[in-house]
C-alpha cells in the first residue's frame, strides 16, 4: 500500500470516529445507521442480480431470516448476540442455497417469479408458525449489544454498523475484483457459453444467493438487535422491492452503484417528509426521470446488460 | 493413435434423427474437417462431443474413457475445448478477462482463497500470465484491455480461439472459424490453425465450409449429410467421392455431367 493511500485511509477513519461525535440528534444517527443496513444489504442483492443476472425478488426473505435466527437464538436460547449474528449469518447463506439450488434451470422471468414465491412461502411461514415466531405479533424486546458491560446506545450501534459496514463493502470489492466476480459476470452474459468454457455455473449460481443471503443475514442479524421489535411486517415483498430499486437505481454491476441507491432511497422520503402526502410521489418520479435519462443507474457505465434493460424501461415508461 | 472415437453415435429429437449412427476417429496430432451441407448434424456432433446433448445411443470415448454422461464443464477440463458458430464472447468484459475465465479447468481456484491476499494474488497473476501467453500467440496483446464487443469480427474469432487455447486443451473442436472473414483473414487462419496443430501439438477438429481451407488444413476428413456418415479418410479422395459430390451439388444430369467434365 502506498503511502498516500494510507495516509487517505487513516484520515477516512478519524472522519468516520469523529463525525458521530459531533451529531447531537438521534435521527439523524438513526437515519445513517439504516442506511448501513440498506447499504449491507443491496451489497448482497448486488451480487445475486447485479453481477450474476438472477433475477431475485425474494431478498427481504434473507434479511428476515437473518432477523430472525438471531434474535430467536439469543432470547430462546440465552446465546451471546454476537455469536447470534454470526449464526444469523450462516443461516440465511443456508437459505440462499435453498433457494439457488431447486431454481437453477430457471432463468429471467421465471427465475423472478418463483423468488418471488419464495419470498411470500418466507413470509407466510413467519406469520403462521406461531409456536416459534410468536406470528404477526412479532418478537418484541430483543436484547440490545453490550460491551464492557456497557449497553449500546445510537452512537455506539453506529459505529458498530459503520465497521460491519466497510468488511462488507470490502468482501463485496475482493469478490468482484477476483475469478469469482469475473465469473459471476460470465453467466451473466452467457451462460451456456460458461458452461463450455469450462465453469460449473450450477455451482458459481448457488454460491452467488449464498453469498448475497450472508449479506442479508449480517444486516438481518445487526437489524433485530437495534430495532429490538421485529415482525413479519419488516420483511415483505414491498422490502425486497425498494431493494431492487435501489440497485437498478444506483447502477447494476458496479458494487458502489448500488450502495449509492440506498443512500438515495432511505434520505429521499426523510428529506421530504416536509410534505407528507406528495413524497413517495416524488420519489416515484425520480425513478422514473432516472430510468429514463440515465438507464444504466446513477454510476453506471455503459454496458450491455444495462442496455437491454434500457428498451424494457422505455417500454414501462410508455405504459406509464 | 485414436484419441476420439464415435461408436454408433446418435442423437434423435423426437423423430428428427440429427446425429445417426456415427462411426469414425479423431486421429491424435491431426487435423479433422467435418463437412456436410448444412444441417447435416455437423455442430450437433461437437455439441454431443463436448456434453450439451446426451446421446440417444452410441457411445463417444476420449482416450478411450467414455464422455456421453459428463456435463460440458467436466469435458472441458478433460481437456476438449471449443469455439461456437456464432461468436459468444461476454460482451460487458474486457478481452483479457474473457480469456481468463476459461483457465479455470486448469488452475480449479478455490473460492475462499480470495479472501487469502497472497492465494488471492497469486491466483490472479496464474490467470493473467497464462491468457497473456495465448495473447501474444494470437496477436492479440494490444487489444486485451478492450471491450470485447468493440473489436471487429475477424478478431473477435480469434479471441474465441484464444479463449479455447488458454487452458492447454489436447483437443480443439473449432466450428467454423473461418465464416464471416475475407480471403486475407482466412489465408491467416489456414496458417494459424496448422501453427495450433504443428508447433502446440494440438489435435484439431474443425467443421468448415470454406473448401480452400478445408483442401489445405486437412489430414482427414469427415462427410456428413442428415446426421449420417456418408464418408470419411484422406482429403482429396473423399472430395472426389461421388456420394459428397451428390450431397452438395444434387444429382440432376447437369451436374454430374460437369463434374464428369
Amino acid at each position: 500500500m502506498s503511502k498516500k493511500r494510507l495516509t487517505q485511509y487513516v484520515l477516512l477513519a478519524v472522519l468516520l470516529v469523529l463525525v458521530p461525535q459531533f451529531v447531537r440528534s438521534d435521527y439523524a444517527l438513526h437515519l445513517m445507521i439504516m442506511v448501513a443496513i440498506y447499504g449491507i444489504l443491496v451489497l448482497g442483492l448486488e451480487i445475486i442480480l447485479g453481477q450474476t443476472g438472477l433475477f431475485s425478488l425474494g431478498h427481504a426473505a434473507f434479511f428476515g431470516m437473518g432477523s430472525y435466527t438471531s434474535a430467536l437464538l439469543v432470547m430462546r436460547l440465552g446465546m451471546p448476540i454476537w455469536l447470534g449474528i454470526v449464526l444469523a449469518v450462516l443461516a440465511s447463506g443456508i437459505l440462499g442455497f435453498l433457494l439457488g439450488f431447486p431454481t437453477l434451470r430457471l432463468r429471467g422471468d421465471y427465475l423472478a417469479i418463483a423468488t418471488l414465491g419464495f419470498g411470500e412461502i418466507f413470509g407466510l411461514i413467519l406469520v403462521n408458525w406461531d409456536s416459534l415466531t410468536h406470528g404477526p405479533m412479532g418478537i418484541p424486546g430483543i436484547t440490545r449489544p453490550e460491551i464492557f458491560g456497557v449497553v449500546f446506545d445510537k452512537r455506539m450501534y453506529l459505529y458498530l454498523i459503520v465497521l460491519l459496514f466497510i468488511l462488507a463493502l470490502a468482501a463485496a470489492f475482493r469478490i468482484s475484483n477476483s475469478f469469482l466476480g469475473r465469473t459471476f459476470r460470465a453467466i451473466r452474459d452467457d451462460e451456456d457459453a460458461a458452461e463450455f468454457l469450462g465453469i460449473h455455473i450450477s455451482k458459481y449460481k448457488i454460491l452467488a444467493f449464498i453469498i448475497g443471503g450472508m449479506f442479508a443475514g449480517l444486516a438481518g442479524g445487526f437489524y433485530a438487535h437495534y430495532v429490538t421489535f421485529i415482525s413479519p411486517d419488516s420483511f415483505t415483498y414491498e422490502d425486497s422491492e425498494t431493494l431492487l430499486a435501489m440497485v437498478f437505481l444506483g447502477g447494476a454491476g458496479t458494487v458502489i452503484g448500488p450502495v449509492v441507491g440506498a443512500v438515495v432511497l432511505v434520505l429521499l422520503p426523510e428529506l421530504l417528509s416536509f410534505m407528507v402526502q406528495w413524497r413517495m410521489l416524488v420519489v416515484g418520479v425520480i425513478m422514473v426521470l432516472v430510468m429514463i435519462f440515465r438507464p444504466q443507474g446513477l454510476m453506471g457505465g455503459g454496458m450491455k446488460f444495462l442496455k437491454i434493460k434500457k428498451k424494457e424501461v422505455a417500454r414501462i415508461g410508455e405504459k406509464e | 493413435m485414436a484419441i476420439l472415437e464415435f461408436e454408433r453415435a446418435s442423437v434423435h429429437f423426437g423423430g428428427v434423427r440429427a446425429v445417426d449412427h456415427v462411426s469414425s476417429e479423431i486421429e491424435q496430432g491431426k487435423i479433422t474437417s467435418i463437412i456436410g451441407p448444412n444441417g447435416a448434424g455437423k455442430t450437433t456432433l461437437f455439441n454431443l462431443i463436448t456434453g450439451a446433448y446426451k446421446l440417444t445411443q452410441g457411445d463417444i470415448r476420449f482416450r478411450g474413457q467414455s464422455v456421453a454422461r459428463l456435463s460440458p464443464h467436466m469435458v472441458h477440463s478433460l481437456g476438449i475445448a471449443r469455439t461456437f458458430q456464432n461468436i459468444r464472447l461476454f460482451s460487458s468484459m474486457t478481452v483479457l478477462e474473457n480469456i481468463m475465465i476459461s483457465t479455470h479447468s486448469k488452475l480449479k481456484p478455490k473460492v475462499l482463497g480470495i479472501f487469502i491476499p497472497g492465494t488471492f494474488k497469486r491466483v490472479e497473476e496464474n490467470m493473467k500470465g497464462m491468457a497473456e501467453k495465448v495473447l501474444v500467440l494470437l496477436d492479440l496483446l494490444p487489444k486485451a484491455g478492450y471491450h470485447a464487443s468493440a473489436l471487429s469480427y475477424g478478431e473477435q474469432r480469434r479471441v474465441e480461439i484464444a479463449r479455447a487455447l488458454v487452458s492447454d486443451p489436447e483437443i480443439v473442436l473449432l466450428d467454423e472459424p473461418s465464416a464471416g472473414m475475407n480471403v486475407r483473414e482466412a489465408k491467416e487462419l489456414i496458417k494459424f490453425i496448422s501453427q495450433i496443430n504443428k508447433d502446440l501439438g494440438k489435435t484439431v477438429v474443425v467443421i468448415e465450409h470454406n473448401m480452400r481451407v478445408v483442401r489445405h488444413i486437412s489430414d482427414k476428413i469427415i462427410v456428413l449429410d442428415h446426421g449420417c456418415k456418408i464418408a470419411d479418410g484422406v482429403s482429396e479422395e473423399v472430395l472426389r467421392n461421388p456420394k459428397v459430390v451428390e450431397a452438395y451439388l444434387g444429382h440432376s444430369r447437369l451436374t454430374t455431367y460437369a463434374h464428369v467434365r
